[in-house]
């Protein structure tokens, strides 16, 4: 399946105010952003017609399980550093 | 333009494009076939209408068989408000449109509710935002169409089409959208915004006048307006206007392009207007400050008349509106304004500025140093300055 988080930076994500792929994604990285309304308020993404909310929407959903799955792996690495360290029970 | 006049009233009409004047010239030449005659030259002109439908379908994202080619947007407009209601007579008779919709609009909701359709009008903010509380309350009721304008030809503030087509959808309101002034400064997807019937009209984007467009999704419940012989596929009648037709296509498929570009050229202007005439002092900038189709500038001056300003600025070579053209033969202020609760001191004050693609920085600039001037002139000249001080 392709990733909306994938498509072209420059692209225009959000034609009613003129915000880009790519500063919608560093938006809700930067700022957590669960829902359009915070993207909004933070980049102006969203704020016209709203029919790119879906798009955002979907972007929101991409970013927060590849927050998740980054999520896991620190967890598993800190797991396995501590541990080693502790002597492995848990 | 050639003789020095700068022309600011692309919200009233626009230049037709080159592209469009020179297909429409072959047209008139040699394409002058009636569509629906079966010899070779009354099917050349159908091949060319067919090819302006699939521009026009290409511009919106519908099908080619939901076109259906008009006269105007007024007559698209009477034709969904109309038809939607004559489809569903029997069953529901509630219609919703907002208080800052074009006088075509209204005009329909005023003939509509004279014959006992219940009308209600939904109220917007004083940046001209609709209200979506009250849109739920009045959905509540069952309307059987709710029709609601994309951009605002006055203000260019753009309403939350999508969302409003969805919750009015789930209420099992058939939704019109008037999308007039945004083409080719948003992107018009009729999935995408999820509405049932959408009006164009060509001399708005650099097509001929008397020639608009009516999307009709496949399956939406409307009759037709203007009956005749079965042509548009039955939904209306009237041979078509061949090269209009051909004229709009090609100018559809030019506005469908390079949206960015103009977005981004049309949004130095605006911010180049609005920086310069916010220098000018008792001033007001009407509509949100985001959210506006970039190139439409409404701004008011305090104590003055906003026509009184463009006849100054026009003896100067400036062509600029007060308020819509439709209503600047009319008295009275603006009724958008007047929706949005500009205070009567600033009401007829309104001057609206309006860029094209072909808009030069240096029109602009020429153009605000004029307001500038005539607004000064004004003030000290008009014996209306004192109005609203009383
Ligand atoms: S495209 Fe984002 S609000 Fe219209």
């Amino acid at each position: 399946m392709t990733r909306r988080l994938d498509t072209d930076r420059d692209k225009t994500l959000c034609y009613c105010l003129g915000v880009r792929y790519g500063r919608v994604i560093d938006t809700i990285r930067g700022k957590e952003c669960t829902s359009v309304k915070e993207v909004t308020r933070s980049c102006k993404a969203g704020g016209g017609c709203r029919s790119c909310h879906p798009e955002i929407e979907d972007l929101i959903t991409e970013l927060r399980e590849e927050r998740t799955a980054a999520g896991g792996i620190i967890k598993g690495i800190i797991g396995r550093v501590f541990g080693r360290r502790t002597g492995g029970s848990s | 333009m050639s003789d020095g006049t700068i022309y600011l009233d692309n919200n009233a009409t626009t230049r037709p494009h080159p592209s469009v004047v020179e297909a429409m010239n072959q047209v008139l030449g040699d394409g002058f076939g009636n569509p629906s005659s079966i010899h070779g030259i009354g099917e050349a002109a159908r091949h060319r209408v067919e090819g302006a439908r699939a521009q026009v379908a290409g511009l919106i994202g519908a099908r080619e068989t939901e076109i259906v080619f008009t006269s105007c947007a007024t007559e698209s407009i009477n034709t969904a408000m109309r038809g939607v209601v004559d489809a569903a007579r029997a069953e529901r008779s509630r219609v919703l449109i907002t208080s800052v919709e074009h006088e075509a609009v209204h005009d329909v909701g005023t003939w509509l509710s004279s014959r006992g359709v219940e009308v209600g009008v939904l109220p917007v903010d004083g940046d001209g935002v609709l209200d979506m509380d009250r849109l739920d309350a009045e959905l509540a009721h069952g309307p059987v169409l709710v029709s609601i304008m994309l951009a605002n030809n006055e203000t260019g503030v753009i309403t939350p089409v999508a969302e409003v087509a969805r919750r009015a959808r789930d209420a099992g309101a058939t939704v019109h959208v008037d999308a007039v002034q945004a083409v080719g400064k948003l992107v018009i997807d009729v999935e995408t915004l999820g509405v049932d019937l959408l009006s164009l009209s060509g001399h708005k984007f650099h097509a001929p006048k008397g020639v608009g467009v009516l999307f009709v999704r496949r399956g939406a419940r409307s009759r037709p307006f203007v009956i005749g012989a079965g042509q548009e596929g039955g939904r209306r009648g009237g041979t078509e206007n061949v090269p209009g037709i051909v004229g709009i296509g090609v100018a559809a498929e030019h506005m469908g392009s390079g949206i960015e570009g103009r977005r981004t050229h049309l949004g130095s202007l605006t911010a180049a207007i609005e920086e310069r005439l916010l220098a000018i002092s008792d001033v007001r900038i009407n509509g949100a400050r985001e959210g506006r189709v970039p190139g439409t500038v409404n701004v008011c001056f305090k104590g003055i008349e906003g026509s009184a300003v463009v006849l100054t600025a026009a003896r100067e070579g400036v062509c600029l509106s007060a308020g819509s053209a439709c209503a600047a033969a009319q008295y009275g202020g603006s009724h958008v304004l007047e929706a949005m609760g500009v205070p009567f001191e600033y009401l007829h004050g309104a001057v609206r500025i309006s860029c094209c693609e072909t808009t030069t920085m240096a029109e602009v600039e020429r153009a605000c140093e004029v307001i500038t001037r005539s607004v000064a002139y004004l003030r000290t000249m008009d014996p209306s300055t004192s109005l609203g001080e009383s």
